[in-house]
């Protein structure tokens, strides 16, 4: 979308001049961008608008301010300039092969990154050291996307041998969406927000293809939740050991940062309050206990087993993915050291 | 509600938990706006995911009424499953409630979802206090905990910023926000 095309959008949404007043606040050290799911073209009459000012100068008083518009709302987001060239830094020497690596990035670094590289300029400009790469974005998203699709995975297993059919069905769906976000940049969608997964599809193959009707039966259950656990995690695990099986996964070796007192539960809690940039589960409290030696032998879980009896374990593939993400977020929260791996 | 937290609790604690009320109060009135567009739109992938993103913020909400706060997450599912869990200890008919629209088979149809997302609407309108007045009370509702936050804020002595920017002819952000709130009830 050209700049022209951009504040006519800005003008037609807005329920009053806002524009003019947004206008007139930008300095000359500033940048104003503007992006979202309208920008993507897969927004529609109620999505928001967002703004983000891109400022080498001091914070605003607020980090966001808003403002109805129209049948929706404007969103305007104050971003340092330092952040942002930060985050292209850190994508920009991200290897998506390297897992250590893809896996220091959040969700919502790789939100914003996207957000400000597809927004148009519509005053000022970015310092000169701000350059974005969708082509260097797409192989990292879809790593990532993929690693942490498997790590979900392995939970919806987990929960469904304990006989939470619930949990399980709420893991394998999510799983499958963060699955279809990475093999979809395949064909150029790149926008990271799961709830557009199925849009992405239909824009990408058509909304009678059979790519779309096989896509939109992984997302959410539409027959027996146990049987639809079961197939999404296969489709799952199909994906999830091809692409670890592109990526440098031999460096595992970790130890305890400190001694751990807390039995395993309280441990959970624990680092849940600690460390919010990943999350941690209590379906992963078996994976945590093989990381961390100190925490003993996993117990058996309380609880039914699933309908059929069978007892269900992660795939290696998933058990991997599962532990690779774990691993990332014990050594975040300081619990978990690395050894011998050149970050 | 608010005001027996503030007089039985510390001041900044009451304040924390005033800023993530009308915090969760803002999350549900944007997906009250991503649903209703989603719905008008024929966009059905972005129903089905914005439906089960309502009901896990709408159990948030109603915990934290009940002064249980989950901690944050990355990733909305780790927060849905966790606080579950915590409403089949505090409430086990809700919980099963819950269950069953998380569970819900969920076909690739127009009717049947738009069906589903009326029953997870009706859920919504229970715990958070809606009623059937969906998006309109949803403003309504973030705009009355934006307001309390923000009188917590003064009589503590902590700045309040700039962060809505009403049209110049609006009395306050707040009546331009109910203002919307009524066009959204009449339309």
């Amino acid at each position: 979308m050209d700049t022209r095309t951009a504040i006519e959008l800005i003008c037609r949404k807005a329920g009053y001049d806002v524009w003019a007043r947004l206008s007139a606040s930008i300095t000359g050290e500033e940048a104003l961008v503007v992006s979202g799911s309208l920008f993507e073209g897969i927004g529609n009459v109620r999505s928001d608008l967002d703004f983000f000012v891109v400022s080498s100068s001091r914070p605003r008083d607020v980090p966001v301010r808003m403002t109805f518009a129209g049948k929706s709302w404007l969103d305007i987001e104050y971003v340092q300039a330092r952040e942002v060239e930060d985050l292209t830094r850190k994508l920009a020497t991200t290897d998506p092969k390297d897992i250590a690596r893809v896996l220091q990035l959040s969700r919502p670094e790789l939100d914003r990154y996207y957000r400000l590289a597809i927004g148009a300029t519509v005053k000022g400009a970015y310092p000169p050291s701000v350059v974005f790469s969708l082509e260097a974005y797409r192989p990292v998203l879809r790593s990532w996307a993929i690693l942490h699709a498997g790590a979900f995975s392995a939970r919806a297993t987990i929960a469904l041998d304990s006989g939470d059919v619930t949990a399980s069905t709420l893991y394998a769906s999510y799983a499958a969406h963060l699955c279809t976000m990475g093999t979809l940049t395949d064909v150029g969608e790149l926008y990271p927000s799961p709830k557009y997964t199925l849009e992405k599809a239909i824009r990408a193959f058509g909304s009678d293809s059979a790519e779309v009707s096989t896509i939109a039966a992984l997302l959410h259950p539409s027959d027996d939740p146990v049987h639809y656990v079961r197939k999404a995690v296969e489709h799952i695990d199909t994906v999830l050991a091809e692409c670890l099986s592109e990526m440098n996964a031999d460096d595992l070796m970790t130890e305890a940062a400190a001694p751990i007192e807390h039995d395993r539960r309280l441990y959970v809690s624990t680092l849940m309050t600690r460390k919010a940039a990943h999350d941690v589960l209590p379906e992963d409290t078996a994976a945590i206990a093989a990381l961390v030696p100190a925490l003993g032998p996993p117990k058996a879980e309380d609880g039914q087993k699933a309908e059929d009896g069978q007892k269900q374990e992660p795939s290696a593939w998933q058990a991997e993915a599962h532990r690779l993400v774990l691993r990332e977020a014990l050594i975040d929260a300081g619990l978990l050291r690395q050894v011998n791996h050149a970050r | 509600m608010r005001g027996e937290i503030a007089k039985a609790m510390p001041m900044p604690v009451a304040l924390r938990r005033s800023h993530d009320e009308s915090s969760g109060r803002l999350e549900i009135m944007a997906l009250m706006y991503d649903l209703d567009g989603a719905l008008k739109a024929g966009q059905l992938g972005l129903a089905r995911y914005t439906a089960g993103s309502l009901i896990d913020a709408s159990v948030a909400v109603w915990l934290r009424e009940r002064c249980t706060a989950l901690p944050a997450f990355e990733h909305a599912t780790a927060r849905a499953r966790v606080a579950l869990s915590v409403l089949r200890a505090v409430n086990p008919d809700l919980a099963s409630r819950v269950s069953a629209l998380y569970c819900a088979a969920l076909p690739l149809d127009v009717d049947a979802v738009t069906s589903h997302c009326q029953a997870v609407l009706d859920l919504v309108g229970d715990l958070t206090g809606h009623g059937s007045d969906g998006l309109a009370s949803a403003v309504r509702a973030w705009a009355e905990s934006a307001r309390a936050t923000r009188d917590l804020c003064e009589r503590l002595g902590v700045p309040v910023g700039d962060f809505y920017w009403a049209p110049p002819d609006a009395e306050t952000w707040h009546s331009d926000v109910l203002k919307h709130a009524a066009m959204e009830a009449s339309s």
